[in-house]
């Protein structure tokens, strides 16, 4: 059939940048290795194989991506409705700082423990994201710039009160007591790091699909963020798209800091996962905002960071060589991606151009 | 003797599908003599304009030839085209609307020693063809503050300016009023005798038959006949056009107006650039009753119907729908009271193009009509309705999920119809309903203007249609400069070229006495 001819040139044209991409990023990687490895092959087999070389790191891989997969698809939803969140990075220490305060002074039977600091980072994060959304809907305000001064506010509010009002007494850096037991997420895949987080994480994933896909709000954000003149005259508020996206974007980052804590540090530090919040642009765009796409996508980029990792620790090849590599590939895949959405945001504005 | 020596354009065999399966064009035979206005006649969708693409480099032709000057040649860009003589003036006018005329004339192709501009030598040019093919225009008019009529003079100047022997002009007339498409049809026959060669395409069946030597007739992607424009009835080129006998007369009942719908009091709005568009504009719609609007674009009333659907603020005055004072309403309450809006710009307010067919049919269903439950849609009763809109109002789909960005022009335009007329309104706002619809497509929108009509709605036409307006409408304003200067009582008493001098400001309520 016609369609799916067009389907398939289109379906083609994206894999075969996505191979193309991670093939030129490879061989460049490749190249650079050679310089300064004397082994390179091996170098990059290491690298390449090495999240699954055995348990610990398949774990430690897997790990890696949940907060990953938590903010990708805060940022897919927003993006979605063509609101442009920056700040999940923000929206997520501040869900990891409500979830700490939860964790540590709620006593709660496990179960409910847990649920109550994934509620507690949920609304953290939503309501830090609410805000721009009210100030985006209410004047206008460009919510790219509000949200990324959010970022700063959040990681110097939490370096505040870690310096003073939630300092763990007896540590000698600015790092919080840690939270109660009650509230650990438990390792599901021993000896490795792995915990129950992931399989929240893919729930998430699966909720914000079916969302998306088959609720009423997620029809019309949707819709909204295709065509926001469109909707607004079929009697869709534009306004409460934006603050309802921006406030669930907020939410899920929120979450992703939380699960952080009760899953890995147990306690609240300085500056961690210092770029979750913009790598997660990446991946929500390499997924087109899809949230299926957004688990692969973050599982991708989570095998590079721990394949470098690995590398780094295993060969002669230099960590900060393997990092320069890693962020190659990773951005010409985005940059394929980056093509694609604003080939489709060009190819929208010249449609009415034709006929 | 090769026999394409006699034409100056022959294209044979022409096909062309586009990607997403649309067959435009398939096995086109187009032959124009030298220094004759043809007449390309054909309903939108027939493959007119598609075919004047391939010819221009604009498209690429799937297989064929053309044969320009006795020569086989195949343009691949517009550029290659112009540079052989060929000119073309695409609906949408592309001029630079902060330049002056003469500098649009020459955009591209500027004298000057290739550093500097020369702009006195621009405005030379600009006058001196202007007033070889008579053409009023002032060459250092910036190109913002002409006319619709003026800009396309000025589109015709810079393919002239560009040296084209084979000038292409589609749908010329869509836009113009009565007197400006005179002017038009004027200088394409004084075009036509200093031995330019023309090919003017149209679905207006009676300018083209005035105007043209030779019409062509096209249907389904093929020409389907070519005739002396003096050999053929305005009947026969329907029948032909369309495939089958229909009336372009409409037949309506004596309306009976009910209530009072919607009244506006004293109206004012501003447009994006803070100029005050609306000015104290007064009216009352009633149930039963098409109140038609005539202007020429850009005379405040695509404002006036956005303002009315909630869209744009108003700067002054009152809105009341039955009879009930409405603050500023958002679109959202507008439709909550009764209220569904034909925008004037489908594709980018009337659509969501990436989304599907479904979604796009059924948005207000969706958020107003309560197919859902419990915060979720109910997909299968949306599909329903979907597949049921898609029927009743034969839009060609391959799937009620394809993107609306797939489908052709014409379809996607049913599409904002089918969602609009379906729901029932109270009051219709109808914003250039027809625009860019074929035959088949604007006989079907009268008759459910007229049967919304009859079923009590009111209705409130905004159209640059002429013929159209004034033949639906049971009361006819025409806004000039933002104002309604003034309100024909029984339109179809009235001539067009009357209505004509108020659309262009030549006349005014206030000095009507003194003329008659």
């Amino acid at each position: 059939m016609t369609i799916s001819r067009k389907k398939i040139a289109e379906y083609l044209s994206t894999w075969i940048g996505l191979v193309l991409a991670i093939a030129v990023g490879m061989s460049a990687g490749f190249i650079a290795i050679a310089f300064t490895s004397s082994a390179p092959f091996e170098a990059m087999r290491v690298f390449l194989t090495g999240p699954f070389s055995n348990i610990y790191w398949l774990g430690t891989t897997l790990n890696r991506a949940i907060p990953l997969i938590f903010v990708g698809l805060g940022i897919a939803i927003a993006f979605k409705a063509r609101v442009f969140n920056i700040g999940a990075q923000g929206q997520l220490y501040l869900g990891a700082l409500s979830g700490t305060v939860v964790g540590i002074y709620l006593g709660l039977p496990p179960v409910l423990h847990v649920s109550a600091v994934v509620l507690a980072s949920a609304a953290a994060g939503a309501l830090y994201a609410f805000l721009p959304g009210l100030f985006k809907s209410r004047w206008g305000t460009n919510e790219i710039v509000t949200t990324l001064m959010f970022n700063f506010i959040a990681s110097h509010l939490i370096s505040y009160l870690l310096a003073n009002q939630f300092q763990d007494p007896v540590a000698s850096y600015n790092v919080s007591p840690e939270i109660r037991k009650s509230a650990y997420l438990p390792e599901i895949m021993s000896p490795s790091p792995l915990h129950a987080g992931i399989l929240i994480a893919l729930l998430a994933a699966l909720l914000a699909y079916l969302f998306l896909d088959g609720s009423v709000f997620g029809y019309k954000l949707r819709l909204s963020g295709i065509n926001p003149d469109f909707s607004r005259y079929g009697g869709i508020n534009r306004g409460l798209i934006i603050i309802g996206a921006m406030t669930l974007s907020g939410a899920l980052a929120g979450i992703g800091g939380g699960i952080r804590i009760i899953g890995v540090q147990h306690k609240l530090t300085e500056g961690f996962l210092p770029m979750v919040g913009y790598d997660a642009i990446n991946i929500s765009l390499i997924a087109r905002n899809n949230p299926l796409g957004v688990v692969p996508a973050a599982l991708f980029f989570a095998f590079l960071a721990v394949g470098g990792e690995v590398a780094g620790l295993f060969t002669d090849v230099s960590p900060h060589m393997v990092n320069i590599i890693k962020s190659g590939i990773f951005y010409l895949v985005t940059a394929q991606a980056l093509f694609a959405f604003v080939r489709k945001l060009t190819l929208e504005d010249r449609r009415g151009e034709r006929e | 003797m090769d026999n394409s020596f006699d034409f100056l354009l022959r294209m044979e065999g022409i096909d062309k599908a586009y990607r997403n399966g649309v067959t435009a064009n398939a096995g086109v035979d187009f032959r124009v003599r030298s220094g004759e206005i043809h007449g390309l006649l054909g309903e939108n969708g027939a493959g007119k304009t598609t075919l004047m693409k391939v010819l221009y480099g604009l498209e690429e032709k799937d297989a064929g030839t053309i044969t320009f000057r006795g020569e086989r040649r195949n343009f691949s860009t517009p550029d290659e085209a112009i540079r052989a003589g060929i000119g073309m003036v695409h609906q949408h006018f592309r001029l630079a609307d902060g330049f002056s005329v003469a500098e649009n004339v020459v955009l591209g192709r500027e004298p000057g020693d290739g550093l500097v501009f020369d702009r006195k030598g621009a405005i030379r040019e600009t006058r001196r063809l202007a007033e070889e093919y008579g053409f009023e225009i002032d060459a250092e008019d910036r190109v913002a503050d002409l006319s619709v009529g003026e800009r396309q003079f000025t589109e015709i100047l810079r393919l002239l300016y560009q040296g084209a022997e084979l000038l292409i002009l589609d749908e010329p007339t869509a836009v113009l009023t009565p007197q400006e498409t005179d002017a038009l049809v004027d200088s394409l026959l004084e075009l036509a005798e200093e031995g330019h060669t023309l090919i003017f395409i149209t679905h207006k069946i009676d300018r083209a038959l005035e105007a043209s030597d030779v019409v062509s007739v096209m249907r389904d992607g093929a020409i389907v006949s070519e005739r002396l424009a003096g050999d053929v009835s305005r009947q026969r080129v329907t029948e032909l056009m369309v495939g089958r006998d229909i009336s372009l007369e409409v037949e309506k009942e004596q309306a009976s107006p009910g209530k009072p719908v919607f009244t506006a009091r004293n109206l004012s709005a501003k447009s994006e650039a803070e100029v005050e568009v609306v000015k104290e504009v007064s009216f009352t719609l009633y149930e039963g009753e098409i109140f038609g609007i005539a202007a020429v674009q850009g005379n405040g009333q695509s404002e006036l119907v956005e303002v009315i659907a909630g869209g744009r603020r108003r700067t002054g005055g009152e809105l009341r729908f039955r009879n009930r004072p409405a603050e500023n309403p958002d679109p959202g309450a507008v439709r909550d009271l009764g209220v569904t809006f034909i925008p004037e710009d489908r594709m980018e307010v009337g659509l969501a193009g990436e989304a599907t067919v479904k979604e796009n049919l059924t948005l207000p269903y969706a958020s107003a009509f309560g197919y859902q439950k419990g915060g979720m849609l109910r997909q299968e009763k949306l599909a329903k309705k979907a597949r049921e809109l898609v029927d009743e109002y034969d839009i060609r789909v391959s799937s009620i999920d394809a993107a609306v960005k797939s489908l052709s022009g014409g379809n996607a335009q049913k599409i904002v119809l089918a969602r609009e007329f379906s729901q029932q309104p109270d009051l219709l706002l109808a914003a250039q309903p027809t625009r860019g619809l074929d035959i088949q497509t604007r006989r079907f929108v009268w008759d459910k203007l007229l049967e919304l009509r009859s079923g009590g709605a009111a209705i409130l036409l905004v159209s640059s249609d002429l013929p159209e307006v004034k033949a639906l409408s049971d009361r006819l304003a025409v806004m000039y400069e933002g104002k309604i200067v003034t309100t024909f009582k029984n339109p179809d008493e009235v001539t067009e070229e009357e209505i004509g001098l108020y659309m262009m400001g030549v006349k005014k309520e206030k000095d009507s006495s003194r003329e008659g």
